[in-house]
C-alpha cells in the first residue's frame, strides 16, 4: 500500500513502475496497479470501462467479458481511469465512487455487476448473480454514464 | 489513507463541521482496523448512531449513513459499516469498515462463521445471510452471538 506516486494517476507504460497489484490510496479513492491483457476489446482499456480478471496472470485485467482471455463477469477487478494499451501497465480504480459505462437502465441503489453482453460495461445485478456484485449505484444513470460505490475489490 | 497521527481529535469525536474529506479512509496499524469518515443522515433511529450499530447507506448522498434499515431515507440493503461511537443526526464522524468489529444488535441467533447482512427488520442490527442476499454480505461471524452482541470480521466495505 502506497500513498505517493511519481506520475499522474492515468499514466501507463510498457514497463512496470510498481509491483503488479500494488494498492494506492488517494483521498476517498483506492487504485490498483495492473497490466492490460495482451488482447483487449478495441486494443486497449478506456477510461470508465469496467474490467475483469484475465488468464494472463494475477492482476492482469481485460475489458473483454465474453471472449478471448478475459475471465468475464465472475471476476470483477475494477474500473479504468485512463487509457491503458494492451500489455501496458497502469492504475485502475478499486475503491470509492467511480464513473462507469452502464446499459442505460441502472437505477439508484441497485447492486452492480459486469455486463456479459457489452464489453467494458456494467449492468444491474440479476437473481443468481449476487457473488459478482462489485458496487452499487449512487444515483440513476444519465444515458449510459453511471456512478457507483465500489466494494469488495481490495 | 490517513493514520491515527493525522487526527486532531479522538477517533470517536463527532462534530457539525467536517474535519476531513467525506469518505476519507483511516488505517490503524496497531489494531488492523480501517475507518471511514461519514456524515450521519438527517433522520436516524433514536436521533443518533450508537456504538455497535450496523449502518446502511442513505439517500442524502455518498458517504451519508443511517441506522434506519427499513424506513426514512436509509438504504437498508447497502451496508456501509459499524458505528464505533455516537454520532448525532447531521454530524460527521468515523465508522469502522475493516477489521474485527463489535456489533451490539443481532437477532440473537447468529452462529460462528455465519455470513452477515444488515437486518432490514431491526434498525442498527445484523442478521445471518439468507439465500438470495449474497450481495449484501459485509462480514462473517467470529463466534456465536452472546445475547445480541457479536464480533464480525468485516469485508468488502472499502
Amino acid at each position: 500500500m502506497i500513498t505517493v506516486i511519481n506520475s499522474t494517476i492515468d499514466y501507463s507504460a510498457s514497463s512496470a513502475a510498481y509491483d503488479l497489484g500494488t494498492l494506492y490510496f488517494a483521498g476517498t479513492k483506492a487504485y490498483r496497479y495492473v497490466r492490460a491483457a495482451a488482447a483487449c476489446t478495441n486494443d486497449l482499456l478506456a477510461s470508465t470501462e469496467s474490467v475483469c480478471g484475465d488468464s494472463g496472470g494475477v492482476y492482469y485485467v481485460n475489458n473483454d467479458f465474453a471472449g478471448g482471455t478475459g475471465l468475464g463477469v465472475t471476476t470483477p477487478m475494477g474500473v479504468a481511469i485512463g487509457t491503458i494499451a494492451e500489455n501496458y501497465y497502469g492504475w485502475i480504480q478499486v475503491g470509492g465512487v467511480a464513473t462507469v459505462i452502464t446499459d442505460g437502465e441502472v437505477a439508484a441503489a441497485e447492486a452492480i455487476v459486469l455486463d456479459a453482453s457489452n464489453d467494458g460495461d456494467v449492468d444491474t445485478m440479476a437473481d443468481g448473480e449476487e457473488e459478482q456484485v462489485f458496487g452499487w449505484a449512487t444515483a440513476a444513470d444519465v444515458g449510459t454514464v453511471g456512478t457507483i460505490m465500489l466494494r469488495g475489490l481490495i | 489513507m490517513l493514520g491515527l497521527s493525522d487526527l486532531t481529535q479522538p477517533i470517536t469525536y463527532f462534530g457539525t463541521t467536517t474535519l476531513h474529506t467525506l469518505g476519507a479512509l483511516l488505517y490503524d496499524s496497531e489494531s488492523a482496523k480501517v475507518y471511514r469518515y461519514v456524515k450521519c443522515a438527517a433522520a436516524v433511529t433514536n436521533n443518533a448512531l450508537a456504538a455497535g450499530e450496523c449502518l446502511c447507506a442513505d439517500t442524502g448522498g455518498a458517504y451519508y449513513v443511517n441506522n434506519d434499515m427499513a424506513g426514512g431515507t436509509g438504504l437498508g440493503t447497502l451496508p456501509m459499516g459499524v458505528a464505533i461511537s455516537a454520532i448525532p443526526e447531521n454530524n460527521y464522524g468515523w465508522i469502522q469498515v475493516g477489521g474485527q468489529a463489535s456489533v451490539t444488535i443481532t437477532d440473537g441467533e447468529v452462529a460462528a462463521n455465519d455470513f452477515i447482512v444488515n437486518n432490514t427488520g431491526e434498525d442498527g442490527g445484523c442478521d445471518t445471510m439468507a439465500d438470495g442476499e449474497e450481495e449484501q454480505v459485509f462480514g462473517f461471524v467470529i463466534a456465536a452471538d452472546v445475547g445480541d452482541a457479536v464480533t464480525v470480521q468485516l469485508r468488502g466495505l472499502f
